[in-house]
């Protein structure tokens, strides 16, 4: 038997709250095997990738993004990034499912993404910062044994 | 201190250079690709592309109000969205160079000369057509010919504000000056049409950082302008559309329904025909934007919007279904 | 014999401005500047443009006369507007009103300094020898409560200059004139100005956060005839940005407001300030010390000085509540302050002579005032490729205006005179603290005030006077708040029908580089003559019909230049004037029947 709630309609108009609540709740649980097929690519063939929480079509909003939180749970390992701005990395309770929340200078919310991954590119050191690294570590060891000489020590 | 330009060095030693690590830049590149729709492992990649990239910018100004150039200022500084600004060497731009007169001439050709093929043209202001009708002369040409002279070598041109874009206020009724966009002068460049009065600055910045990514132009409408950025209307995505939809829509400015944040629209808001990202990256840094702060949208990105009919004239009404 | 100098075109300005300036030889071999011509070369005709509108329409036209003093063309012509029509705005308007300009003042005049202004005076490869540690304490000196003082910080700010110059990326540094002999300054108090040149960018990004509040955007925010279109927020309150409902204007954006104005103060205590003060003592120390050029006994211009005024506190038309007073100064001399009838058609009048326009009702050399104003384009300047004007003939896009065949200067410069003559305690004060601070002698007649070097600290005093009265305007906006007052927008004439078939108003204001006036004519509900004389047209017109000279063009008189192939000591005195010239292009009223109107903005 075909009941309403099992005709699928494409609401053009704002939906009374609950309907709106409803829905998200659906766009949720959708994210969330977009997310397990993700996790699924990630163990068998080494390749995971990343869902843009606010570009997906159709979106979800204030309450689709709480659900979906909820679901995923929180993990192990809680990170910040003060990289122009703060950045928030943290493993859900799903390992190798990481929800990284950007923020700019100014505080504001840039992009929330969900990456399934070992681990976010943005937690590793770079090479061109290591190298960076090395060569102020390489002046100041240089500036530290010239102090040592004009003192006179060894 | 007379130093010769030569080829730019990379974008990613500037950055280096400026305290930005590679990974700042790799959280600007995520947030950069989530601005622009594109998908999101995208960002690697194009950190790689950008940190490479050596861009080297020319920007001239013809019939301009400085508001387009105001407007990249206002953004700069050292957060996220200006890692491009702050990398990006403005080789030649009136407003903030040292040099002067014929130095600055031989400085912008020496600039070019030395990139030639490779440099980025941005554009401000319109151009009177006619070349010899002294309603724009700098350095005694016209500027029909600097711009062409400009153009000739440039990789690509930004034509940055409705006035570059289209020929803005110069160009509406009766268009004294018989001023014109870049598009109506330059025919074999690719342009790039980011219109507004004036643009939204992180606008400029995601169309610049495409190309120097992709070395192509990101997808364009009919009127030039990417659409990552002009695809939506003000309207698809405005705040007060519930009550667009369903009422009450404000009937004067700042009464009960204006205070409450209804619509617009009865006020002469022209949301629902101007493409632009007014309602999603809203201004200076998502501080607010025309509507929020009480006032309709005056179609500032569309060609001839001075002479739609007025600001406080009703506009068209939205389409139930959308172009998407 | 002479030689004449061109520059063109003249950066670090608005607009397109080209100064050619005739040199002569003197007894002792240095060269010297004896006549001037300033011409702007860019027209585009908004006047013209505006004429058969909507006169609830022109200020959204006339704003985009200039984008960097971006609202105050926009409130110039709502009042004009206003005025025609007999609207009074709501008192939350007028303090909204003067929170925007107040907003648009300070960051104009920080900028102006630091961006368009400053490699006048710094030489940005000297900052290149700086040592950080002495210039660490340099800033710490001057200014103790600036906490960017370290070494390590002046040490990254010389790095990132010197990855500029050796990275190929000189960018805006390209061709600078880095070692003229008219730099002054030692190495690093060159370092802590370009220091502050990129702290100023950064500042100015948050700033102008105020205009997108009340305006919805900057550039170009909005405003209206009859007050101010930002309904304040009766919705739940929201945070700054994140909206579910209501409007931009609620508690969260008026406390970033507040943020916003003690961020302005601040910036202008701990670093414009102090800054200037450096630049002023340094500068005059070098004159006796190296017996070089007294910026403060140059530069001067005419000596006259003219203010519509602004800031109101009870209503435009309260002339007594204007924070910079009505008036006019003749010949430097400040115990008498004349006043400016803006009516009467023999005060203020605009010439042509010089200028690339006819009038058809009047000679060539004629004046008008701008309600009987008409001007007709008409371009007799050389073909392009020319390597000279021809100054005894029309030479510029701007017109001349003159109050009573004088010429005037407007500007922070006569801000400052006008607040001093008419007595006002604050500026009376600052002006006396302005000159212990800097080292010059106590002088009622404020004459080194009057020159390149005094405009710069006039604009700086002016940017803290302003800066202190933002408080005030917020105050008076929160409490009427607070008492339940939310109106911002008067409706009761918004419908034409209320209007009659003839109406003619005067709107006006001070920018941020001067007296701002808008005349409109309204008949049958449309705009039929729209005029601006606008506050760089005063500074940098042409010579009128009698030969008297524009303010740029008098003040380069006896300028000694060093190296004629680059002028710096030109640039410095037309820069310290903030020359806006894309609103100085005049656009006179159409008459329908010719080509070409100049309208200019």
């Amino acid at each position: 038997m075909t009941t309403l709630a099992g005709i699928p309609v494409r609401v053009v108009h704002r939906l009374a709250a609950r309907d709106r609540r409803t829905g998200q709740a659906q766009r949720a649980s959708e994210v969330l095997a977009q997310i397990g097929g993700l996790l699924d690519g990630l163990l068998e063939c080494g390749e995971g990738g990343v869902i843009d929480l606010r570009a997906i079509e159709p979106g979800l909003d204030h309450d689709g993004l709480a659900c979906l939180e909820v679901a995923l749970g929180i993990g192990e390992v809680h990170a910040t990034v003060s990289a122009t701005g703060e950045t928030v990395v943290r493993e859900t309770g799903f390992p190798a499912v990481w929800h990284i929340t950007h923020r700019d200078s100014s505080g504001s919310l840039r992009t929330i993404l969900i990456d399934v991954s070992w681990c976010p590119e943005i937690l590793h050191s770079q090479r061109a910062d290591a190298e960076a690294g090395q060569r102020r570590l390489r002046a100041k060891l240089v500036s530290e044994q010239a102090a040592r000489c004009s003192d006179g020590l060894p | 201190m007379y130093l010769t330009p030569g080829a730019a060095s990379t974008l990613g030693e500037r950055l280096l250079q400026h305290g930005i690590s590679r990974r700042s830049f790799l959280k600007f590149c995520s947030i950069l690709a989530s601005s622009m729709a594109l998908p999101a492992a995208i960002a690697p990649r194009m950190a790689l592309a950008l940190s490479n990239a050596r861009p080297c910018v020319i920007y001239m100004s013809f019939q301009e109000c400085t508001g387009c150039l105001e407007s990249l200022l206002n953004s700069h500084g050292v957060a996220i969205e200006n890692l491009i600004l702050d990398a990006i060497s403005l080789d030649y731009q009136e407003t903030l160079q040292a040099a002067a007169g014929h130095q600055s001439e031989q400085w912008r050709d020496e600039v070019i000369a030395a990139n030639y093929g490779k440099y980025i043209l941005i554009v401000d202001g319109s151009i009177p057509q006619d070349g010899n009708s002294g309603y724009f002369v700098s350095a005694a040409e016209s500027g029909l010919a600097r711009l062409n002279k400009t153009a000739a070598g440039a990789a690509f041109i930004v034509a940055v504000g409705t006035c570059a874009s289209f020929g803005g206020i110069a160009h509406a009724y009766p268009n004294p000056t018989g001023a014109v966009g870049v598009r109506d002068i330059v025919k074999d460049r690719p342009i790039i049409n980011v219109s507004g009065c004036p643009p939204i600055a992180e606008v400029i910045t995601g169309v610049l950082a495409y190309y120097l990514t992709f070395q192509k132009l990101p997808t364009l409408d009919s009127l030039g302008r990417p659409t990552v950025y002009y695809g939506k209307t003000v309207h698809d995505d405005c705040y007060r559309e519930e009550s667009y939809e369903d009422g009450p829509r404000a009937k004067s400015f700042d009464d009960s329904f204006a205070r409450n944040g209804n619509c617009l629209f009865n006020l002469g808001c022209k949301g629902p025909v101007t493409h632009n990202a007014c309602s999603t990256l809203r201004w200076n840094q998502g501080t607010s934007f025309p509507i929020q702060s009480g006032h309709g949208c005056i179609g500032c990105s569309e060609p001839d919007f001075w002479d739609a009919g007025g600001l406080y004239v009703r506009g068209p009404e939205a389409d139930a279904e959308h172009d998407d | 014999m002479t030689q004449t100098i061109v520059i063109d075109p003249v950066t670090r300005i608005e607009g397109h401005l080209r100064i050619e300036a005739e040199t002569v030889v003197n007894a002792d071999g240095s060269v010297g500047v004896q006549r001037a011509s300033s011409s702007s070369t860019m027209v585009r005709g908004i006047e013209i443009i505006m004429k058969g509108r909507d006169p609830r329409d022109a200020w959204a036209f006339a704003q985009r006369i200039c984008g960097v003093c971006t609202v105050v063309h926009g409130v110039t012509s709502a009042r004009a507007v206003e005025n025609a029509l007999g609207i009074a705005i709501p008192p939350n308007a007028e303090m909204i009103r003067n929170l925007m300009m107040g907003a648009q003042y300070i960051h104009d005049h920080v900028m102006h300094f630091y961006h368009l202004h400053s490699f006048d005076w710094v030489d940005a490869a000297s900052a290149l020898s700086a040592q950080p540690l002495l210039t660490s304490q340099l800033q710490t000196s001057i200014s103790p409560e600036n906490p960017n003082n370290s070494p390590e910080y002046f040490q990254s700010v010389r790095d990132r200059l010197y990855n500029f110059a050796n990275a190929g990326q000189l960018g805006i540094f390209g061709k600078g004139y880095w070692g003229h002999p008219a730099y002054r300054l030692p190495a690093e108090a060159n370092l802590i100005l370009i220091a502050h040149y990129f702290e100023a960018l950064a500042w100015a990004r948050k700033i102008v956060k105020l205009h997108a509040v009340f305006g919805g955007k900057d550039p170009h925010p909005n405003v209206i005839v009859g007050g101010m279109p930002c309904a304040i927020s009766s919705g739940k309150a929201g945070g700054v940005g994140e909206i579910r409902s209501g409007t931009a204007v609620n508690a969260a954006s008026l406390a970033l407001v507040a943020e916003v104005i003690a961020d302005m103060k601040s910036f202008t205590e701990r670093i414009y300030l102090p800054d200037m003060v450096l630049l002023a003592r340094l500068y005059n120390d070098s004159v006796t010390l190296q017996k070089a050029t007294d910026w403060t006994g140059i530069g001067e211009g005419v000596g006259n000085y003219l203010c519509y005024g602004d800031f109101p506190m009870n209503g435009i038309n309260d002339l007594s509540g204007l924070m910079i007073p009505r008036g006019i100064i003749l010949n430097r001399d400040l115990s008498q302050v004349y006043p400016l009838d803006v009516e009467n058609p023999e005060d203020i009048q605009e010439f042509v002579a010089h200028s690339w326009y006819d009038y058809s009702s009047v000679s060539k050399t004629s004046g008008l005032h701008p309600y009987a104003g008409e001007t007709k384009l008409n371009y007799t300047g050389p073909a392009p490729g020319y390597a000279k004007l021809p100054t005894d003939q029309s030479y510029s896009w701007i017109k001349s205006p003159r109050w009573r065949g004088k010429a005037m200067e407007v500007g922070p410069l006569a801000h400052i005179l006008m607040m001093y003559a008419s007595g006002q305690p604050n500026a009376r004060l600052l002006v006396k603290v302005a000159y212990e601070v800097i080292g010059w002698a106590p002088d009622p007649t404020l004459a080194k005030l009057q020159s390149t070097m005094g405009r710069n600290v006039a604009r700086a005093m002016e940017t803290y006077l302003i800066a202190l009265e933002m408080n005030t305007w917020l105050a008076r906006l929160n409490a009427n708040i607070a008492a339940g007052d939310l109106s911002v927008f008067n409706n009761a004439k918004w419908n034409p029908a209320t209007w009659p078939s003839h109406a003619r108003g005067f709107g006006y204001s001070e920018a941020p580089r001067g007296a701002l006036g808008h005349w409109v004519v309204i008949d049958a509900g449309k705009i039929s003559n729209y005029q601006c004389v606008v506050a760089s047209q005063w500074n940098a017109g042409p010579r009128d019909a009698a030969g008297v000279e524009g303010p740029y063009e008098a003040a380069l008189r006896g300028h000694l230049i060093a190296d004629g192939d680059r002028p710096l000591e030109i640039l410095r005195t037309i820069h310290s004037f903030d020359p806006c010239i894309g609103c100085a292009v005049h656009v006179a009223r159409p008459d329908g029947r010719s080509s070409g109107w100049v309208n200019d903005a």
